[in-house]
This record gives C-alpha cells, structure tokens and sequence, in this order.
C-alpha cells in the first residue's frame, strides 16, 4: 500500500507539472497582453515595449517558463503585475476566505443532505422520501449563480434579514455558504439515501432486528456506521467540486476568495498571479481528490487495486 | 436698560452655543465608499482607474486639481498655488508651491520633492503607466524652496492642465527612498488630508485623517474604500447604510432613488467628460468618403437613446471635446435625419448601404450593450448591415493597439475621458502623432487640423488659443471620423446624512474638498 | 425500455426533454414576440398580459427570447457532450487497447485535464477562442473530454481480456475490427447514460459562462447571458434574472431526470428496490 501510494504521488506530481505547462502556454495564446492593457491611453510603442521589459515578457517563452520554474522551485510564484506585491501573498490573502466558504458549504451540504438522506431512508416512498429526492435533484440542476442571486433577491432586498457583500462577519457567510451547500447537499443526501437503503438491506441488520433491538438503536448503532463509507467518499469528492463551485458563488456574492482572483486575473492578463492561483487551486484539487481516491481504497476493502 | 442688555447677552451667548453645538455635530465619523473594483496598488505611479487614483490622491495630492464642476477656472490649486508661464520663453513655466506643508512622515514638501516627483515620473527605469504623458516635460529646476521651474520641450500651453492628470501625484522623496520604487505602496506618504493605514486586498482600505493637514483637520475621521464589483449588491449595501457612497449607479436605480425620497439617498450627477462614440477606420472602405462617416452620424437617433437608455441624463455629442473643456464650443450636431443619409449614401456610391463590422468590448461602459445594439438598429434602417463583435476587453485594449497595417477594426465603440479639460488631451488625439498604438485608431489625420493642434499649444493668450481650438472642433466634426454618439453621464450615490461631498468632473472624489465633507448625525 | 418506462422519475424526464425539444423546434411558431427585436419604449416591464414573463433591458420579450434560448442551450448541450465524446472516445480507447506507454501518456494527459475544476478550463479556453456562442461549446466540450475518456477506458480495460477479443485476434481480426465489434455494444449503455447527463452539466456550464460574459454574446437569447445582463437590475426588475434561470432549472433537471432512468435502466449492477 505504502509503495501505491508513492506512485500516486510521483504521478500526482507529473500531473502538477503538466499543469504548469498548460496553464502557462494557454494564458500567452490569449490575446491581449497585460503592457497592452495596463499602459496608458496616450503610451506609445516603446513604453509598451518598456513595460515588456519590465515584466519579462519580451523574452522568448522557453526562458519565460523556465524562469517560472526556476522561481517555483524557489518557493517563489513570482510578483503580481497589477500590484507588485508577491503572488503568494495574494493567494494567502485569499485562499482562506475561500476555504471559509468552502467548509461553510460542506458543513451544510453534509448536514442537510446527511439528514435528508437517512430519514428518506428509513421511510422509503414515504411522502417525505419522494419530496426529498426531488428537492436533492432539483438542487443538482440549479445553476449556482442564479440560486446566489435569488438567495440576495430574497433576503437581502425582499426580507433584509442578510448582508449579501462582503466578508466580514459570520452573518456574511451565511447566504454564500448557503448556495453552495443546498447545490451539494443534493448528491449527499442522494448518496445516503442510496447506499442507507443498501445496507439496512443486510442481513446483520434483519438478525439485529430480530434479536429485538429497537428501530433507533439499528440505525444508529449498525446501518449508519457501515452507510457511511461510501457517502465519505461521496463528500470528499463533492469537496473538489465544491471548490470548483466557489468561482462562481465568489462573484455573485462579491466574496474574496481565489475563485474570484483567478478569474478577475485572467480578465486583467496578470499572468504571474494567473499562473500561480490555478497551480495552487489545481494542486489543492488534484491533492484532494487523490486523498479521497486513497481513501475510498482504504476503507472499501472490496475495492482493489492493479 | 439692564435688563436688555442682559437679554441680548444671553440671547448672544445662547446663539453662540447653538452654533458651537451645530459645529460639534460636523466632526467625526466614517465614511464607507464603495468602489467597482479594488485598487490595484496604492501608488499613483502604478495604479490605473480613475476612481481608484481618486482614493489615491485622498493621501498623495497632485499640483494642481481640475476645477470639479468643470467651470472657471478650469485647473485650481493643490500643492502648487499659483503658475505663470514665462513671456520671453513660452517653454519655461515657473510654479509657487505651498509653504508650510509637511508629508505624513515629517518631512517637509518643498521644490525638491517635486522635482524628485516628476523625475520619478519621467525615469524610464521607474516603469510608470503614464509616463508618455508627461514626455513634454524636458527638466525640472528648482529655484528656492517653494519655486519650481518647469521646462517642456516644446511651447506646452496645457502644462498646469496636464499636471492634473491622475498619475501626477506628489510622494515623500524621504518615503520613496526608504522603500524603494517598487515597494512604496505598501506605506505611502503624502500630504493630504488622509494617512493610509492598511490595504486588505479585496476586501478594504482604510484612510485616517491627518490632524496636521494643511487645509485644517477633516471632518471625517476616516475613510474606508470597499470593492464590491455586482452593482445590485453595491446598492444594497448602500441601501443598508453599510457603505454611505456607491459609485457607478445604472440609470434605473438613479431614477428609483430619486421618485422615492424616502429611501434618504441622493444621486450625484457631475458633469460629464467623456465622450462616447463609434470610431470609424477612415483608412477602411467605405469609411475613406467623407459623405458615409456623416451620413451614419444623420442616421442615428441621439435622442431617442439619451431618452430612453439613460434616461435624458445627458447630452448629445455636439463636438469632439466635452462641454466642460475649456474653449469648447458647440461645433456641429448631426440631428437625426435617415433620409439626409441615405440621400449621402447613394451619392457617396453606396444606394444600397454595405456590410461593416463593430468591435466592442461590454462591461466597460454604462450601458454600453444596449447603445451598441441600438446603433446597430438605426443603421440597418439606412442599409448599412452592422455584424456587432464582442470582445473581451483586453483582447479589445490589444486590437485597438495594433498600428495601421496590422488593425483589423473597422468600426469601434469607445469612450474618450478628458481628465485635464483641456484641449490637448481633447482634440490633440485627432492627429497622426496619435496614430495606433497610440488613442487614434481612426487613423484620421487633417493638415489643417494638425497644424492648427500645433499653433494652439504656442498660443500665449487664451482667446487667441480658443479660437484656434474652434475651428479644430469645427473641421473635425465637419471631417466625421466617428459617429458622434453623446457623453457619458457620471451617476453615483449617496446616503442623505453625507454632507458636502464631491466627486469631480474627472470622476476622482475632490481631493481639497473631502476636506469639508461631514456626516450628519442621528438626531 | 419497459423498465425505463417504469420509472416514474424518468418519466418526468422524459416529458420535459422532449418538450424542450419541441419548444425548441417550434420555436418560431410558439415565441409571440421576435426575440431580437427591441423596443425601447417598453424596457424592463413586469410581467402583463402583452408579455407574460416581462420585457428585459431593451425591451425585448422575454418568453419569445426564452423559447428560443431552448434552441441555444440544447444545441449548446448536445454539441459540446458531442466534442467531449469525440475527443474523448478515441483517447480513451486507444490508451486502453494499446495500454503501457501510450496508455501511461494519455492518461496523465487526462489527470491533468481533470486537475482544473471544469468551470476554470472552460474560462481559460473561452479566454484563448475569444467570447462566443461557439467557443463555449468547445471549451464546454475539452472540460467534458476527461470524463468519456474515462469511462471507455474502464469497460475498454473490461473486456480487453475476455474470450472474445482473444479469439478474435486469434483469428487474425484487424485491431479496429476487434475494438467496433466488440467494445461498442459494452460501451454504449454507460455512455448513453453519462452522456445524457453531461449534456445537464454543459448546459451549466455554458450558462456560467454566458454568466460571466465569456459564453454567448447578447443579442442571442442564451439563458446564462440574459441573467448576466439583467443581474445589475435584480432590485428594480427581478423578472429578467428569475425567469432565464428557472428555464435552466427546469432543462438541467429533464435531463438530470431522464439520465438517471437510463441508468437504472441499462446498468444491470444497480438493484434498486422497486414497488
């Protein structure tokens, strides 16, 4: 196992440089370079060449990515052009916020769904089992921005119970996290019911209850815990998604996180930070979902590997 | 007798505690503005966006300042009091400065910090934005400690103008040094009427009045700048009363605000300098006949889409230069008349109209979709079959950018500011120096108009500079690269209990007035 | 089919795909108003008898542009899961059948592709083609690529050593012979059923980008690009966002619907308990 899971890294790391590559290649084939934007109305040629120069930019791509590289190496992701400050202080001044988000919608997403999931479970085809279903779909295919901007519709400018901008507070994360989680919360609670309704198929379930265990005592003790397996590994893959998710959840809300930053960057042509926030968002991604892929192996032991 | 006396004693001595009261009210308080985007850095040198500069200039002032309603006179005092030109050499301006004024950190401004300024500016190595500018500035002398002389290349007659421009900002040499070019941002010093405290990218600035500024204490005790780009969630947040400015307001929700007064916020409408209108390549195709650039400015109906798209809150496009520049007149209005331009179309050789392509970019200008697909309405009225392409705006920024043989743009939707209001920088585009990369991308070039640019940049009096100026308004609207559209209107906002604020003519909230600004306290 | 039929939830599916196939066909006959067509004069009206869902920022209205965004989004859909199938299919398969180093290749070529949240490749493609109904498509259609390469792989990987293909390469058969024959009918139902609920996610996918002002251009009456233009009136006419988004909804969730019955229906590992 300890062998498997040094491949998977060693791959994993493959992988991280493949992005480096794409990344770095795909935001040079984009027209518009950040001289051309940033200078000045009344700039002529040569201060937009200067301003190339400045940036490195005029080199040849070959040096330009082994530069990056070299820097990388380094622990350095280079400095942004918009603001001259460090990418990776950039990236710090973000990536909480979006891991806030994140957890926020996951925590609700787990815990809706969890819920939603078990009770459908234990009444199946009840009324509530099949209104839950469709609502858990329904949150499957809700664009996550229009759900963001009716959650502001509703209760910032009809109720005014929420802010709907912003970062500050706890009460800030609410409407945000609230959008990604009821997306989420879908699958979960889809998944539980799902791999619930197998397990208190079991048979050490049917002696449990036979041996005269009371109901609560069945779920909770025996189905739940064997359950849960496969809805962990739903969850952690949902958690990469999730983060997938925040881009957009990020610019309805105004929230500043790194889904916003890349995209703002990639409007911007701020190549250093472009580069460096989609390696950093990729990599958290790539490391996630290899956690959970080792994760599902590990506990399913049915599950083998080649 | 007494008793009078004693009455009007008291009568005064109440009257003077009233007003003491009034005044102890005016002090205090934050002011949250909300912004469309984030600063990128805090330094002039660095930093694009108008409004953006505007925050900027709150802690480092320029020279001099345009005239926020955009009236007489057009360039007003900052740092610099008072300017003259010198009568034997027109390239030699001679600037006062302010005495008295220290930068944040102690140090003391004076004609040396200018000249470090601006030749910070101008040095190649310091990678400034905008330093081609002030590539008219030659050197910068100082005479004593609060004269400074300005040597342009050429006879510059817009210099004091052009000093306003909003990169031009006055840093503390001391501070500059200490940090470096490249890192002053992160504690900038300068000599306005607010400190900078700290920048939490995306998320806020916070500004705190200088108790030692030259203008007297501000009112406000602090500023704070947020960034909330989702317009409908920047009015909430005004409408909460979480921010207490919010610029960049869509026409509907000005009009929401001001039928409904009970909402308590007011709508700020500064006068407009920027103009809005379709560039025509006049190297391209039909474009290359006169007669087809001003029939397509008479097919188009101005007015109807100041009606009904910004809802009459500014003006039609009368002249190349916006009505707050100085020497600006009225030169020619193409009024909407579809068979005059059908009627030059067909003389023009064109009875049938022709197929033309416009480029954009959507987002940057308010209401710039609908404007665009209105134009696009009127002239299929008239035969001309306009395919609308819309880019994103860097990869617009770049087209826009590529010189004569490389430009594929035939016709473009833009915006021209005038942030100096002065005809420089408001008919000076117009020629061939500007050619792309530079602003013309219209490749429009007159020789009496390139020639007259020249003559109004020696002219020594003002009157005899206007009347230069007309005609060049005159010829070029006559000459018609463009379709002349109207100017942008500014729309901003504001909670009722902010007093004496003032956001300028160039966008930048007034960097001498914020001074006066206060916020009315809950009775 | 009959346990498809069964299925009530596929049902439902099945009824709201093919009424926006419909929708989407008799677009013409059905839209009261010219989608294109802006009227000034009425801009930003709530919803009336003269125009049942409102009119948007210039006027237009926005059921007739809603009608024929169907047309927009299942093209979009079906066109990008097309791409994605095309692409992908080949990869997959031929890493699998010829497996070692080619298979080592593409499949960490894939690995990398999945490594972006599917939104950001798309964003960044988008970025490179330049804003455009069509550029979404394949944007939409390279983020999808990953997943059909995948899944041929794995029933490729399956079968590569059954009997079957031993005999026939026994026998001599070309390799492409082997793989038509053989892989294709194991291949089909998951593929049906994954693409079925790809075209879901594209029609997500390319809205967020007409969202962010990267997919479809106005005028064209693409869902995503109508809420993006109309968010900055959400406070004075919510109507323009309301409506396009809940068209999406209803879309995504028919094909959600129906992908899933195709799935109960076809995969034979899945014992669901029936009534």
């Amino acid at each position: 196992m300890g062998r498997y899971i040094l491949y998977r890294l060693f791959l994993t790391l493959f992988v991280l440089v493949g992005i480096t590559i794409l990344v770095f290649a795909m935001i040079r084939l984009v027209p518009g370079d950040p001289a051309e934007l940033l200078a000045d109305q009344w700039a002529t040629k040569e201060q937009i060449e200067f301003l190339r120069r400045t940036w490195g930019l005029d080199k040849p791509l070959l040096i330009q990515y082994l530069v990056f590289v070299g820097n990388l190496l380094h622990g350095n992701l280079g400095e942004s052009i918009a603001s001259n400050m460090p990418v990776a202080y950039e990236i710090a001044m973000r990536f909480p916020n979006t891991l806030k988000l994140a957890v926020a919608g996951m925590v609700i997403a787990v815990v809706i769904g969890g819920i939603a999931g078990i009770v459908s479970a234990t009444k199946p085809y009840s009324l509530f089992d099949n209104v839950a279903m469709v609502l858990a779909l329904i949150g499957v295919s809700t664009p996550a921005f229009w759900l963001g901007l009716m959650m502001i519709l509703l209760f910032s400018v009809k109720l005014n119970w929420l802010p709907c901008t912003g970062a500050d507070t706890l009460k800030h994360l609410v409407l945000p996290g609230l959008t990604l989680g009821l997306l989420a919360a879908g699958i979960i609670a889809r998944q539980t019911r799902s791999s619930m309704l197998e397990t208190l198929q079991q048979d050490y379930i049917t002696t449990a209850r036979a041996k005269g265990l009371r109901e609560a005592a069945v779920i909770y003790r025996h189905a739940l815990k064997n359950a849960l397996i496969p809805v962990v590994t739903v969850v952690g893959l949902q958690f990469g998604r999730l983060l997938g998710g925040t881009v957009l959840v990020e610019t309805v809300f105004s929230w500043p996180g790194m889904g916003r930053l890349m995209v703002d960057s990639i409007f911007t042509r701020d190549y250093p930070v472009i580069q460096g926030a989609v390696l950093v968002f990729a990599t958290a991604f790539s490391l996630i979902n290899l956690g959970v892929d080792l994760l599902y192996g590990f506990i399913d032991p049915r599950i083998k590997y080649e | 007798m007494r008793k009078l006396q004693g009455l009007l004693v008291g009568l005064l001595f109440l009257f003077l505690m009233v007003v003491a009261w009034g005044e102890e009210a005016k002090y205090g308080g934050t002011l949250v503005v909300a912004l469309g985007t984030d600063i990128p850095i805090f330094d002039c040198v660095y930093c694009h966006g108008i409004p953006n500069l505007g925050i900027i200039h709150l802690v480092t002032q320029g020279l001099t300042r345009v005239n926020p309603t955009g009236g007489e006179p057009k360039v007003l005092p900052v740092l610099a009091t008072s300017w003259e030109q010198s009568p034997e050499d027109p390239r030699v301006w001679i600037f006062h400065l302010r005495e008295g004024v220290k930068f944040h950190d102690g140090t003391p401004f004076n004609a040396e910090a200018v000249k470090f300024n601006i030749e910070r500016m101008l040095d190649p190595e310091t990678g400034a934005l905008a330093r081609s500018a002030f590539a008219m500035i030659k050197s910068v002398e100082v005479v004593d400690e609060y004269t400074v002389k300005i040597i342009t290349k050429e006879p510059f007659a817009a210099l004091p103008a052009q000093l306003a421009y909003s990169p031009m900002c006055i840093n503390s040499p001391t501070q500059v040094q200490k940090l470096g070019n490249r890192d002053y941002h992160k504690a900038p010093m300068g000599t306005g009427p607010f400190k900078f405290v700290h920048h939490i990218r995306g998320q806020e600035i916070l500004l705190e009045a200088n108790e030692g500024y030259w203008g007297g204490r501000p009112n406000l005790d602090a500023i704070i700048v947020k960034p909330i780009p989702e317009a409908a969630s920047r009015l909430m947040a005004l409408e909460a009363g979480e921010v207490q400015v919010a610029y960049h307001v869509p026409p509907r929700d000005a009009k929401r605000y001001i039928e409904n007064p009970e909402l308590g916020i007011d709508i700020l409408t500064p006068p407009q300098q920027r103009r809005m209108f379709i560039g025509l390549n006049v190297q391209w195709g039909p474009f290359k006949d006169p007669r087809v650039r001003q029939a397509l400015n008479y097919a188009v109906d101005k007015e109807a889409i100041i009606e009904n798209i910004f809802l009459g809150l500014t003006k039609p496009m009368d002249s190349p230069m916006p009505p707050t520049a100085l020497c600006y007149t009225p030169a020619k209005y193409y009024e909407y008349n579809p068979e005059k331009a059908k009627a030059l179309l067909a003389e023009a050789g064109y009875p049938n109209g022709f197929e033309v392509t416009l480029h954009y970019g959507p987002g940057r200008y308010l209401m710039d979709t609908e404007v665009v697909e209105a134009v696009q309405y009127y002239l299929e009225q008239v035969g001309v079959k306009v395919k609308v392409v819309p880019l994103e705006w860097a990869a617009y920024g770049a087209m826009m950018r590529k010189p004569l043989e490389e430009n594929k743009l035939q016709m473009f939707f833009i915006g021209w500011g005038l942030p100096t209001l002065d005809p420089e920088l408001g008919v000076g585009p117009f020629s061939k120096a500007a050619w792309a990369p530079g602003l013309n991308c219209m490749f429009y070039s007159n020789p009496e108009v390139e020639e007259l640019i020249k003559a109004q940049r020696a002219a020594t009096t003002l009157e005899e500079r206007c009347e230069i100026v007309k005609r060049i308004q005159e010829l070029i609207m006559e000459d018609a690269p463009f379709i002349a559209l109207y100017y942008e209107p500014q729309i901003h906002a504001k909670r009722r209990e902010v007093k004496d604020f003032v956001i300028s003519v160039t966008e930048r909230i007034d960097e001498v007035l914020i001074r006066d600004t206060w916020i009315e306290k809950e009775k | 089919m009959r346990t498809l039929l069964r299925n009530r939830s596929a049902k439902v599916g099945m009824v709201i795909v093919s009424l926006a196939i419909l929708t989407a066909i008799f677009a013409p006959l059905i839209a009261p108003y010219d989608p294109l067509k802006a009227n000034l004069r009425e801009m930003l009206q709530t919803p009336s008898l003269r125009h049942l869902l409102g009119t948007d920022e210039l006027g237009r209205d926005i059921l007739s542009r809603i009608i024929y965004g169907s047309r927009i989004s299942l093209t979009l859909g079906v066109v990008s899961v097309g791409i994605g199938l095309m692409g992908g299919l080949p990869l997959g398969a031929v890493g699998a059948y010829y497996g070692g180093l080619a298979d080592l290749i593409i499949m960490r070529f894939i690995d990398i592709l999945l490594a972006f949240p599917a939104i950001l490749l798309a964003i960044v493609v988008v970025s490179i083609l330049g804003p455009g109904l069509y550029n979404a498509m394949i944007a939409v259609g390279i983020s999808q690529l990953p997943f059909y390469a995948r899944l041929i792989r794995s029933v490729v990987l399956s079968i590569k050593e059954t009997e079957f293909v031993e005999a026939a390469r026994a026998l001599g058969a070309a390799d492409s012979w082997i793989l038509f024959r053989h892989i294709v009918p194991n291949a089909i139902g998951p593929i049906i059923v994954q693409a079925t609920l790809n075209v879901a996610s594209a029609i997500l996918s390319a809205a967020a980008l007409g969202f962010l002002g990267l997919g479809a251009q106005p005028p064209t009456p693409e869902w995503g690009t109508m809420l993006s233009k109309g968010r900055v009136y959400l406070r004075v006419a919510p109507h323009v966002t309301t409506f396009p988004g809940l068209a999406i909804l209803l879309t995504v969730l028919g094909f959600n619907l129906l992908g899933d019955g195709l799935r109960d229906a076809l995969d034979p590992r899945m014992v669901r308990m029936r009534r």
